[in-house]
């Protein structure tokens, strides 16, 4: 019976380390992708091959056999009081961003598997910071906690039921409810109907004006949401505009991060 | 215990895909067909009004047909019918007289306010989609109650009707699919097809589409256990569904190009 209660421990764990459901981090690649100058594109299928929509989440398996644990600790931004970053070491997403730009810009000089791996960190800690649940804020110490909530359950008005969920969990995959079988093909054209015209302003910038700019996305939702709140049907859905927003955001600053260190 | 353990493994790792609704992919399947088919103009102007594809708001009235100030639509998703078993165009509650209505009042959508226009536009999506739907089809208790009986599964527990015609028919065999993938395959009309099932209004469509909602009723009778329909009876059942989503997403797209046809 105890290993019945560690393997299922285990399998929920990882999920809610995930950064979005599969396909929202496909669609975000594949955005991405579109948006890279030749240059860029043709060094991403040099390094990890020409089936480019499958290379996600890649530090999640292997963490799944038990690799590149420490990558776990790189999927955060911490933000303080100013929303300006803080980036006291290296196990957040900001530093282990910057450091894999200039391993890309120098790849002279470096190994291939070395260039692999940063570009990797590239897609998938660009992703991971652009999670809400992924963005400590100062003034909300609970935003670094998985703390649980209350999610509604169906019904409605004063007969809407509500069910204990977990934060991150529910940044993961609380939304892929309202768009079940989507091909991440229908989440980029929509995306890009949504957030396109955004593209210049999204992919303008730093690492670390990022980090802000995430910050005053997450800044209202911890402003209500918090441990044991509720989270009605309703909102479920509004909320929905902000995961779209971040989910946007990754994919044109990917492209942007592999343009720069292709330049 | 190794069984045991086995399935709640398996259980946890298949939560995560459960929560998916069915329901949701064939108004997905529809609005997909529909995107596909818009014309330039209409599409500019959707994505202007609602800021997102079509099949981004395949559901949003049932998310808000409990809301205010929402609340009225809640009772426009079926099809009604009067005592002699044929269309109530006059009752206001049928998808095809609100879509015939919005429809209509949209043909001067420029007059309207943006929120005006975004919102008609929310509940064309779905009313076209759920009027087409084969278990939306509302008859009176007493000349058809049928509609009203319940199916059973292999435990012997009770069925609904509406969700085994409304979202498992579709989905039998196709759990991997994507929409994408069914508009790939179901969207295959000709222009001259197309032309054809888009011609008339909601009434006619709505009205064309009972033939295939009176065949619910022998294919899966009261009763009868869902999950042992044979082979034969399930592919029908799913070539019901396919012709009536397909329908619909082709009439979907017909409606939108009409309202922002710039040749009136």
């Amino acid at each position: 019976m105890k290993k019945i209660f560690i393997t299922l421990a285990l399998v929920m764990g990882v999920y809610s380390a995930q950064a979005w459901n599969w396909v929202y981090d496909q669609a975000a690649l594949l955005l991405a992708f579109e948006n890279m100058t030749p240059v860029a594109q043709a060094e991403m299928k040099k390094y990890l091959g020409e089936d480019i929509r499958n290379q996600v989440q890649t530090f999640e398996k292997a963490r799944k056999k038990g690799n590149l644990l420490e990558t776990a600790d790189w999927r955060t931004i911490s933000l303080d009081m100013n929303l300006r970053p803080v980036v006291a070491d290296d196990k957040n997403a900001i530093a282990q961003l910057e450091n894999a730009v200039e391993v890309v810009k120098n790849q002279a000089n470096k190994d291939n598997d070395e260039v692999e791996f940063a570009i990797r960190k590239i897609i998938e800690l660009t992703i991971d910071m652009h999670n809400v649940a992924n963005v400590y804020l100062a003034e909300f110490p609970y935003s670094k906690e998985d703390f649980e909530f209350q999610q509604s359950a169906g019904g409605y008005g004063k007969r809407e039921k509500f069910r204990t969920r977990k934060w991150k969990h529910f940044w993961t995959y609380g939304f892929s409810v309202f768009h079940s079988a989507w091909s991440a093909e229908m989440h980029v054209r929509d995306l890009k109907v949504c957030h396109g015209r955004n593209k210049e302003k999204y992919m303008a910038g730093t690492i670390r004006t990022w980090a802000s700019d995430m910050g005053n996305l997450a800044k209202p939702l911890y402003e209500w949401a918090g441990p044991d709140c509720e989270l009605s049907r309703q909102a479920h859905s509004e909320e929905e505009e902000r995961f779209y927003a971040g989910v946007a955001r990754a994919a044109y600053r990917i492209a942007a991060l592999m343009n720069e260190a292709t330049k | 215990m190794k069984k045991l353990f086995v399935l709640i493994v398996a259980f946890a790792a298949f939560s995560v895909n459960s929560a998916m609704a069915w329901g949701g992919f064939a108004h997905s399947a529809i609005t997909e067909i529909a995107e596909r088919n818009l014309t330039d103009e209409a599409r500019e102007q959707i994505h202007h009004y609602l800021n997102h594809s079509l099949p981004f708001y395949a559901i949003w009235m049932d998310q808000f047909r409990y809301t205010d100030p929402y609340r009225p639509s809640g009772k426009w998703h079926s099809n009604w019918m009067d005592e002699n078993g044929a269309l109530d165009v006059l009752n206001e509650k049928c998808a095809a007289y609100q879509t015939d209505r919005i429809w209509r009042e949209m043909k001067n959508y420029k007059s309207m306010s943006h929120e005006e226009v975004r919102l008609n536009l929310l509940y064309l999506i779905h009313l076209v989609a759920d009027m087409h739907c084969p278990g939306h089809n509302v008859w009176p208790k007493k000349s058809h109650p049928q509609y009203y009986y319940h199916l059973t599964n292999n435990k012997g527990g009770k069925e609904s009707f509406h969700k085994v015609w409304d979202a498992d028919a579709i989905e039998y065999g196709r759990r991997k699919w994507t929409v994408s993938e069914y508009a790939d395959k179901m969207a295959t009309l000709s222009p001259k097809e197309i032309k054809k099932i888009c011609k008339g209004t909601p009434f006619k469509w709505a009205t064309s589409s009972l033939p295939h909602a009176e065949e619910t009723f022998d294919l899966t009778p009261e009763g009868s256990n869902k999950q042992a329909y044979s082979k034969e009876t399930r592919l029908r059942m799913q070539r019901i569904c396919d012709e009536e989503a397909v329908k619909a997403g082709y009439r979907l797209a017909h409606v939108m190009n009409q309202i922002f046809s710039t040749k009136k």
